[in-house]
């Protein structure tokens, strides 16, 4: 095994090169004056949205907002409830302008672009206490690996959400195990939202608009997962003028196109993304013998967006997302092995406003992820395929009686395909035929009714809601009975749509906010929430071999409890916001495979036979701090908490600490303005190791070592610890045309962080003179990049 | 096709570094006396006994001989019969201790029980000899990338219905100290029962067998043990072989705990093998 690893790591170093960036230029000041046209009466808390910068702006009590912008022309939408939606477009030449916006009242308006009021204290005012948004732009600056701005990396620096680890883009929030985050995309969901091992998320940050990560006080419209929800919406083009972005790096590149296809009406963006490494190894390698033996890897993903604005009642979007991971190693005709990935997504979505209150969206959507696996050895060779689909559909009904009370209601239908474990196997000519194992496709059908009220009473902001869910396993399915020794005695066929099990559950949600003052305020939580998919996990590291299985007879859905409550503060009119939460979250029915099970070689007939099942539970402490003005912003997360889990067929029914059991997770993110050019950005990320079963004994059977191990995740690796950096230059501009410059390093003191230990065991007992090492085996070491970024 | 399944584990590897770890706090741990034993059809039973000791602990020939057990009373019985077994001394090989039976010789179809009394502690075990399996063939196919060296096939008809688990050693004459359990010597029929099943014959060597070092060399006489063992005896070495192989693989899940069947306080196996012999010139 171990001639295997500088290969690739070689590769890494050799080729790794790229970046992203940002801009900034000289802003003036500008006050928007937003009155009624007829009354001219201002309009407090009107909403002003500044396309071509993407900035949102809230007006106070005079109706007046202001801000910064630099010189130039400039698309805006303002929008007001009982008020029709106006575009118009301003120029800034000198300081201290004013644009005066008049807004004619009207019947009929719709919300076309989801607003983030970044109002001066949302923080404590809002009802959120576990949710946080994120807007595309704001990640952009910050150093990512190989600094490609990634979403779902920059949601690790949050507090409560833990990162997996490097080789894997996956989260783990509030002590919820990987399976337990619902991560959407215009309502879509995606299963394996990583690209080479978690090096890169799949989503393209120039086809995203913003992002929002709910981790408690999740409203009743979002189910399906116990811990988290990733809701990430798409970007729309504009619908007035073209764009071209693009970013260019050693290892892939991207570029991305905006174009109104009926001017003011709609529009398209396609955006797509491909490494090209492996063409250049390609290459090289025929003249180049080292290269031979390297890996083979290669990924791509392509973004479509069209977004239509029918009339001023109704609107409707469709986003399409195909992207695949394609990894090949083979050493002479004696060993190979291959992992390939792909997640195809589409969604229809439509918003019909019925009138200026009373809003209804309705989605279509549909999801397919799937995984192959193959490996060869002399004459034998393996393949396993393993796979989701979901088809679904959603409506949801938004009713706003007034300003302080709001009511949305709906219903959710899924019906899933998972086709768990295909094994091909074959001993060199020989098909050998796997009865057990070749699992065929399992259905699924889950549905959800929901429905959730928010109301304003005096200090407090009330956020009630409920959610009704139920699945069932549906035909058609073979449910085998055997005895003991395994001897098959009885099966029961079910046909095409005969329901095999049944589940139904019942989740309230309730978020309560207590506003101190205008500064302070009191948030609480309470979250049921129930899970009808889930992960099999059978590797101790985290790798895209997991396999997705449904509930059924024998496994049973996933539920948890879970209580927040925080204290939010705003500081310096807004500059500054601070957060303290606690948490405590109960799940019930955790899924981990039984002892001795060897994936594919398990000891029943039925794909479920080999899981047992136990408790989770995870307590925590979450600390925040940002500043969000000013030239220096940034923000410093730290959580502290503990998560178990107690398994009565594992260790004796006693409580074990999780795998990503973590006790400190400290992250500190900061972007300095240097000048006008030049912009610096820094990530620090410090946290406790995740816990490993190793052994803690040995014996000699046969002359043989052989390990005894102790209880489950009785190690705990070191701790992990990082520091990035990156830079950012913005180039000359020319016209519409603008370019960045990033430079970024990565592990910038090159700390080897354990991926895993093992122990390594040589010599011979024999000749009394055994030799035992604890080894650990880590990924990325220091990675400078350098990148290109485009626009026109 | 654990023998495949396994392989499937050895898949991929990311990366990287490896640096050996300085410093890792190492939990306590308690030794347990460690069942090395077996019995075929025809012959005395043999058992050896040890212990086990600490991953860390220092390992020479003081710490080595402290594993030793040899003042403990071991019996056999069959439910008719029984027999307590004879401490012998063998200096060729670690430990050099072991018991052996010098009255009662394994028959098949009967079931052993097997007890331990040692330090005051009594342990217990059981196991059966099921029927020999035959071998339908045997051959040799010489190596096309390398002339001193072949490959050894082998191909039988498993059983069908029965649940069949096999265990496979070779020794090679003059080579050999005694038979060796092959590369994943431990294979259950689960994906070819009642089916023909044809496979290589891989010494067990340090790593993955890709390499000469596990095949056979032109000119070698070598032995085939091939036995029928009981399912209890399969998990053991299944469980064994694939630790074995997991460890250092990120692939493995956490369950890589080692099915003994000798009762909760003790480690290792007590198997029963019903064994048939064949005999190939590798040319």
């Amino acid at each position: 095994m171990r001639i295997f690893i500088s290969f690739f790591r070689a590769f890494l170093c050799l080729i790794f090169w790229q970046t992203g960036f940002s801009i900034y230029a000289q802003e003036l000041p500008v006050v928007f004056k937003i009155a009624d046209a007829e009354t001219n009466t201002p309009l407090l808390k009107a909403h002003i949205y500044i396309e071509d910068i993407e900035k949102n702006l809230v007006a106070d009590f005079d109706g007046k907002a202001h801000t910064e912008i630099k010189a130039g022309g400039y698309h805006a939408v303002v929008k007001y409830i009982g008020y029709e939606t106006k575009y118009f477009y301003f120029e800034i030449e000198k300081k201290e302008q004013v644009v005066e916006i008049a807004l004619s009242p009207a019947t009929l308006t719709i919300e076309e672009v989801t607003v983030n009021a970044e109002a001066e204290n949302a923080h404590t005012h809002s009802v959120d206490i576990g949710s946080t948004s994120i807007k595309a732009k704001e990640i952009q600056d910050l150093p990512f690996l190989m600094g490609e701005a990634d979403p779902l990396k920059s949601i690790q620096y949050l507090p409560g959400v833990q990162a997996s680890g490097e080789g894997n883009g996956g989260i783990f929030v509030r002590g919820g195990s990987l399976d337990q985050n619902l991560i959407l995309y215009d309502n879509a969901p995606i299963y394996n939202p990583n690209h080479l091992f978690g090096f890169f998320s799949v989503f393209n940050v120039n086809s995203i608009s913003q992002f929002d990560i709910m981790k408690g006080g999740i409203p009743a419209h979002f189910g399906g997962r116990l811990s988290s929800v990733l809701n990430i919406k798409s970007r729309k083009a504009s619908n007035t003028r073209k764009a071209f972005k693009g970013n260019v790096g050693f290892l892939a590149g991207s570029f991305a196109a905006e174009l109104p296809v009926v001017k003011n009406k709609s529009s398209l963006l396609v955006s797509a993304r491909r490494t090209y490494a492996d063409l250049i190894l390609k290459g090289l390698s025929s003249s180049i013998d080292a290269l031979n033996n390297q890996p083979d890897y290669y990924f791509y993903d392509v973004n479509i967006n069209y977004d239509h604005q029918l009339s001023s009642k109704d609107r409707f979007s469709f986003v399409f997302y195909r992207g695949k991971d394609d990894f090949a190693y083979q050493q002479g005709n004696s060993f190979r092995n291959t992992i390939a990935w792909a997640n195809t997504t589409g969604a229809f979505n439509w918003k019909h406003a019925f009138n200026s209150s009373f809003v209804a969206e309705a989605s279509f959507y549909f999801s397919d992820y799937k995984m192959e696996l193959g490996a060869g050895i002399n004459n034998y060779n393996l393949n396993l395929n393993s796979g989701i689909r979901d088809v679904g559909g959603k409506l949801v009904f938004s009713l706003d009686k007034n300003e302080k009370a709001s009511t949305q209601f709906g219903t959710e239908i899924i019906s899933r395909r998972f086709t768990p474990n295909n094994i091909a196997l074959s001993s060199s000519d020989t098909e050998l035929d796997v009865p057990n194992t070749a699992t065929p496709a399992l259905y699924g059908l889950e549905v959800a009714a929901f429905m959730n009220h928010k109301k304003e009473i005096g200090r407090f902001l009330v956020n009630a809601g409920l959610r009704v869910s139920a699945f069932a396993q549906l035909g058609p399915f073979t449910r085998y009975a055997g005895n003991d020794n395994n001897v098959l005695l009885d099966s029961v066929n079910f046909n095409k749509g005969d329901i095999v099990a049944s589940y139904s559950n019942v989740e309230p949600r309730l978020a309560i906010r207590y506003k101190i003052d205008e500064h302070n305020s009191l948030k609480t939580s309470i979250d049921r929430t129930a899970q009808y998919v889930h992960l099999a996990p059978i590797s101790s590291v985290s790798l895209p071999t997991d396999i997705w299985v449904p509930s059924s007879e024998n496994i049973r859905p996933q539920s948890a409890w879970q209580v927040a409550l925080g204290y939010f503060k705003t500081l310096g009119g807004g500059a500054w916001e601070t957060s303290a939460t606690v948490y405590h979250k109960l799940m019930q029915n955790q899924l981990e495979y039984r002892n001795g099970v060897i994936f594919g070689y398990g000891t029943g007939y039925n794909f479920d036979d080999n899981f047992t099942f136990g408790k989770g539970h995870s307590t925590g402490l979450e600390l925040f701090l940002k500043k969000h003005e000013g030239r220096l912003t940034g923000w410093l997360a730290y959580t502290l908490s503990r998560t178990t889990r107690r398994f009565e067929e594992i260790d004796s029914n006693r409580p074990f600490p999780a795998k990503y059991d973590r006790l400190h997770d400290l992250s500190l993110v900061g972007n300095y303005q240097l000048s006008k050019k030049w912009k610096i950005s820094t990530v620090f990320v410090l946290a406790s190791g995740n816990t490993l079963t190793l052994p803690t004994g040995r014996y000699l059977i046969e002359g043989r070592v052989v390990n005894d191990y102790g209880t489950r995740n009785n190690f705990r690796m070191p701790a992990y610890h990082r520091w990035d950096i990156s830079a950012t230059l913005r180039a000359g501009k020319k016209d519409s045309y603008s370019a960045w410059w990033v430079f970024s390093i990565y592990n910038l003191y090159n700390r080897q962080n354990p991926y895993y230990l093992y122990f390594d065991v040589s010599g011979n007992a024999e000749d009394y003179n055994l030799d035992i090492e604890a080894k650990k085996v880590s990924l990325f070491p220091i990675l400078p990049s350098i990148s290109y970024r485009f626009e026109f | 096709m654990q023998r495949i399944s396994v392989f499937f584990l050895l898949t991929f590897y990311i990366s990287a570094c490896e640096q050996t770890v300085g410093d890792l706090d190492l939990p306590d741990y308690q030794s347990k006396i460690v069942i090395d034993g077996w019995i075929e059809q025809g012959r005395y039973a043999e058992v050896t006994l040890t212990k086990s000791a600490s991953y860390f602990a220092d390992i020479d020939s003081a710490a080595l001989r402290e594993a030793l057990v040899s003042t403990a009373k071991v019996s056999i019985s069959d439910g008719e019969n029984s027999e307590v077994l004879t401490l012998f001394r063998n200096s060729d090989k670690f430990p050099p201790f072991y018991y052996r039976g010098t009255k009662m010789r394994g028959e098949v179809g009967k079931s052993y029980k097997l007890t331990v009394e040692s330090r005051g502690e009594t342990y217990e075990a059981v196991t059966s000899i099921l029927p020999p399996p035959k071998l339908d063939s045997l051959w040799v196919e010489i190596d096309t990338e390398n002339d001193s060296t072949a490959n050894l096939w082998l191909s039988f008809k498993d059983e069908p219905v029965v649940e069949n688990y096999y265990r496979i050693f070779t020794q090679r004459q003059g080579k050999d100290k005694k038979f060796e359990a092959i590369y994943l010597s431990a294979i259950g029929d689960r994906y070819f029962d009642g089916e023909n099943f044809t496979f290589n014959i891989l010494r067990n060597t340090q790593g993955i067998p890709d390499s000469n070092e596990a095949q056979f060399s032109i000119g070698d006489t070598v032995m085939v043990r091939f036995c029928s063992i009981d399912q209890a005896h399969f998990d053991f070495w299944r469980t064994l072989e694939r630790e074995a192989i997991s460890i250092g693989n990120p692939f493995s899940s956490s369950g890589n705990e080692i099915l003994s069947n000798t009762g909760e306080n003790a480690l290792g196996v007590w198997g029963g093998y019903g064994a048939s012999y064949y005999r190939i010139i590798v040319k």
